[in-house]
């Protein structure tokens, strides 16, 4: 069943996973912003503005993870290309590394017996 | 282009010109703003959203992205109100003492007339607390002018017509001088400041901007000199047309 569909993911979900899953766009190449917004919509993350998008990039040129280039459009206002750097490359895989081992522990404390908690 | 499209350009227009005022509050260079003007464009042309759809409120977009440290830009918006509100003071002080002396007598301040010069400069020194509330609502950037025109007109009317009346009888020479002098010297203050201060227009990413950079100089050096060429056109004026003729 996709639950994307149905329901939205919570919003602190999507601003948590948004970081990591916009370097991993940019893992095959330069991409725009729009186009990151679709293919993250695409893989049923749920849907981002461009005011959330950009002051993450931004964030990401700021620290080295990510490079710039404005190429000019055939008809339109021209596109701001993102692309990732070597420090870029070097942080996606540690926070994948980090994601999984997060997702892991999460869903393994999901599924532990419901008598865990406060001890007696 | 049909009426929706024109109504639809109007409000993007309107919407990135206040993004770019509340970039400039946020002391964001040109350039940076420049190149955040065209990504919004291009993202607005993809998606075919309103900018609020997609940015949200200006003020908050500008926010975010001051927060994620655009690149700052060291321009002190409020030294150039501070220099110009101060000449308007200067100026409002020159107009007064220009009629007594012309007519070779004594400059007379009223007790009222000295609390609404306190007041007008009690506004100008609290500039700072309410710029940003001035600069994002154009009516009260038109209230500015507007007020102290308004004290201008109140100050001669409250000018006392005898020595008797007045709380302060001067002559009006030195104050005359003294306004003068002080407004020459912030002009050129701001001439100075102007002409080291790197010009910083805003500057699309794949456009040169240097043609505009040149007219943007001029525009802000004759600024500078507004209040020296007012009071030169106000001497003309009184010289020309006595009070009482």
């Amino acid at each position: 069943m996709d639950l994307s569909a149905a329901e939205p993911w919570p919003g602190d979900w999507n601003r948590a996973s948004l970081g990591l899953c916009a370097l991993q766009a940019l893992k095959d190449g330069p991409s725009y912003g729009y186009a990151i917004i679709t293919a993250l919509e695409q893989a049923g993350l749920g849907t981002f503005k461009g005011g959330t998008l950009y002051p993450l990039l931004t964030r990401f040129e700021t620290a080295g993870w990510v490079e710039v280039e404005w190429r000019a459009g055939e008809s339109g206002p021209g596109r701001k290309y993102f692309s990732l750097t070597s420090a870029g490359r070097t942080e996606l895989e540690h926070q994948c590394q980090q994601w999984l081992s997060f997702t892991q522990s999460t869903t393994a404390f999901l599924a532990a017996a419901p008598d865990r908690g406060v001890l007696q | 282009m049909t009426k929706e499209q024109t109504m639809k350009t109007a409000s993007h227009k309107k919407w990135l010109d206040e993004l770019t005022l509340e970039l400039r509050l946020n002391d964001v260079s040109g350039k940076s703003i420049g190149d955040t003007l065209a990504t919004v464009e291009e993202f607005l042309a993809d998606s075919g959203q309103s900018p609020e759809e997609a940015f949200g409120t200006p003020r908050r977009y500008a926010a975010e992205l001051a927060g994620g440290s655009v690149r700052p830009f060291r321009k002190d918006m409020r030294r150039t109100l501070a220099l110009g509100t101060t000449s308007l003071v200067l100026f409002l002080v020159f107009s007064a003492a220009l009629t007594p002396w012309l007519a070779g007598g004594q400059l007379f301040i009223g007790g009222l007339q000295l609390i609404f010069w306190v007041v007008l400069a009690a506004i100008v020194v609290a500039l700072p607390l309410y710029l940003p509330f001035l600069l994002r609502h154009f009516w009260a950037v038109l209230a500015v002018p507007l007020i102290g025109g308004t004290f201008g007109v109140f100050s001669a009317i409250l000018t006392p017509d005898t020595a008797d009346d007045a709380l302060l009888s001067i002559p009006p020479t030195p104050v005359l001088l003294i306004s003068v002098g002080l407004l020459i010297f912030l002009s050129t203050i701001g001439t100075v400041l102007n002409l080291r201060e790197k010009p910083d227009p805003v500057i699309h990413p794949l456009e040169d901007g240097t043609t505009t950079t040149l007219k943007a100089r001029w525009l802000g050096l004759i600024t500078e000199w507004l209040f020296p060429i007012l009071a030169v056109v106000l001497l003309g004026i009184t010289a020309l047309f006595p009070a009482g003729t």
